[in-house]
């Protein structure tokens, strides 16, 4: 820790002028690149021609430099440029080719990191929230919550999660229409969201129970209720232990969102499939897992920091 | 005495590495039985198994049924073999093929130029088209312009796909896409009205369109459009395979002037 206001201050300093410099460099970028109309005058007009009516063309603009690419259907020949500062850049040779593209499939393989995501990220809360409510219970001396609680996460860890979402998208249905859910996100989200809570469950529950029960007798020996124990003390001491195996769990669903695929929801594994078959290529996976790896990057370093936040009760 | 030694030992291992060499040549015209196949004896077919009427599971869910099983069945009768079906995810079948999984894909593959580059295909033994199938009592869609602005189901990386794949990339037609592992879930979703049209094979639609009388209806089929040209089926084998090739011709053949083959295109469409 940096407790030296002066030299925190020059630290400050210092970031702010890198910022400025980056952000000063990257608007250059982006005024200097040439507009749609300069950079479509310089696609092949043969390839156009002999296209006709089966003349595809794809452009993107990403800010700092853009990329078109004219496609004949007929025979799949393609023409691409990259614009950037000024300049067209032919990109349709060897590891050009290649580059450009991974940056024409950008865009589609970041809607699928975003169904992939949201899918996670609203999944795993939901569960999460549905698991405390299944840890207590689970802990619970009352029977019938404990049976409950105790079959629901032996029921939801014990099955396929394919199974699970299969059966709730398509299965539903068939018991009966009024169970139809016909939002493909809706479906996927509550069968993770159940699935989730089940694992995350045993996780609150296994937090729970590594406070040592020498707490539990000090606090009824203090006079407090048993809520107000787990309130007070035991559950913000749990915090920091169940902060670990809940990135864990995040990062599992995370790459478990890629069985959406099976009731057909574009997520990123999906569309990198699609891309794949259509490109008769596999380089698509390259720039898909460099995504997947990065989303789990930031996942990562959101829960370490969690983890130090958490930490001031040890 | 040495001399001579060494003169018996060289031409020990002479006649070793002769006969290992002769050993070799000899397994290797064994196992292919002048065919080209992996094993002896054996028809290995790929095959992605879900994809009615061509390749499904009977009710019992373990035994193959359909046109292709049937037909792969016959061929493999006509030249004196048994078959074994392996069974595959439609999504990397053909790689199936360049790895020696299985000798032969008879699993409705259309023949296309992009296709051929990379395997060798029998003569066609079935003619095929695009259609567009929606439930009877909805709305139907009689071009593929229709299908702008509704939400259309298909399965990955088939012709259906790349058919209209093309057409929303050179902006003929603006639908909302739902790319499917399996036909089946195709038609699932049509019939809980999740999707308003499926695009699939004629074949296929007119499998459906029989088992199920009354609940879908075929409103556009592609024969219907000037100069259009009908997709083949065919079988494939790995590219430069010849043998077996000739050999799958023959029997395309025999069966076809039997009627034999005319009696299971019959059995399921």
């Amino acid at each position: 820790m940096d407790r030296n206001p002066k030299s925190s201050n020059k630290k400050l300093k210092r970031v702010a002028i890198t910022l400025i410099v980056i952000l000063a460099a990257l608007a250059a970028l982006a005024l200097t690149k040439p507009d749609r109309e300069t950079i479509t005058a310089s696609l092949s007009t043969t390839l156009i021609e002999n296209a006709g009516s089966k003349y595809a063309e794809t452009y993107n603009d990403f800010f700092v430099f853009n990329i078109i690419r004219a496609k004949d259907s007929n025979t799949a020949e393609t023409d691409t440029y990259i614009g950037i500062a000024g300049n067209m850049v032919n990109v349709n040779t060897g590891f050009m080719k290649t580059l450009g593209n991974v940056i024409i499939w950008i865009p589609a393989l970041m809607r699928g990191a975003g169904v992939t995501i949201q899918l996670t990220m609203a999944a795993v809360c939901a569960g999460l929230v549905l698991s405390v409510f299944l840890a207590l219970g689970k802990i619970s001396k009352i029977k019938p919550i404990n049976r409950f609680c105790s079959a629901y996460i032996f029921f939801f860890r014990g099955s396929p999660l394919l199974m699970q979402l299969f059966f709730v998208y398509y299965g539903l249905p068939q018991l009966n229409p009024a169970f139809a859910i016909n939002d493909k996100f809706l479906a996927a989200f509550i069968a993770f969201s159940l699935n989730s809570g089940a694992y995350c469950a045993e996780i609150i529950r296994a937090a729970i129970q590594s406070i040592e029960k020498g707490q539990f007798e000090a606090s009824s020996v203090l006079g407090l209720s048993y809520s107000q124990t787990m309130r007070l003390i035991i559950i913000p001491q749990s915090i920091r232990r169940l902060i670990p195996p809940v990135a864990n769990e995040f990062i599992m669903m995370l790459k478990d969102a890629s069985l959406v695929s099976i009731i057909a929801l574009a997520d990123l594994t999906q569309v990198t499939r699609s891309i794949s078959s259509s490109s008769s290529s596999v380089v698509v996976y390259i720039p898909a897992m460099i995504i997947y790896l990065l989303i789990t990057a930031l996942f990562t370093f959101i829960f370490g920091r969690l983890e130090k936040r958490f930490s001031v009760y040890q | 005495m040495k001399k001579l030694m060494k003169l018996a030992t060289a031409a020990a291992c002479f006649a070793l590495v002769l006969s290992i060499a002769a050993g070799c040549s000899a397994t290797a015209s064994g196992s292919a039985s002048n065919i080209g196949l992996l094993t002896d004896g054996v028809l290995k077919v790929g095959c992605e198994i879900g994809y009615p009427p061509f390749e499904l599971y009977d009710d019992d869910g373990t035994t193959p049924i359909g046109l292709d099983v049937e037909l792969g069945k016959a061929i493999a009768k006509e030249l004196g073999l048994t078959t074994q079906l392996e069974d595959t995810a439609w999504d990397g079948i053909f790689a199936g093929l360049d790895v020696d999984k299985y000798d032969c894909i008879i699993s409705a593959v259309t023949i296309d130029a992009e296709r051929r580059e990379k395997m060798d295909f029998t003569q066609p033994y079935i003619e095929n088209w695009q259609a567009i199938v929606v439930k009877t009592g909805t709305p139907a869609v009689t071009s593929m312009k229709g299908l702008d602005g509704l939400s259309v189901g298909y399965q990955d990386a088939t012709t259906s796909d790349d058919y209209l794949a093309e057409l929303i990339e050179t902006g003929e037609v603006a639908c909302k896409v739902n790319e499917y592992d399996k036909v089946l879930n195709c038609f699932d979703d049509l019939r809980l009205n999740r999707i308003n049209a499926v695009l699939c094979d004629s074949t296929v639609a007119n499998g459906y369109l029989s088992r199920e009388p009354g609940v879908f209806e075929i409103t556009w089929i592609q024969s219907d459009e000037p100069g259009a040209v009908a997709e083949v089926f065919g079988i494939a084998v790995k590219k430069g395979n010849t043998k077996l090739l000739d050999a799958l011709n023959g029997a395309l053949r025999k069966l076809e002037e039997s009627g034999e083959l005319d009696n299971i295109r019959k059995n399921w469409l």
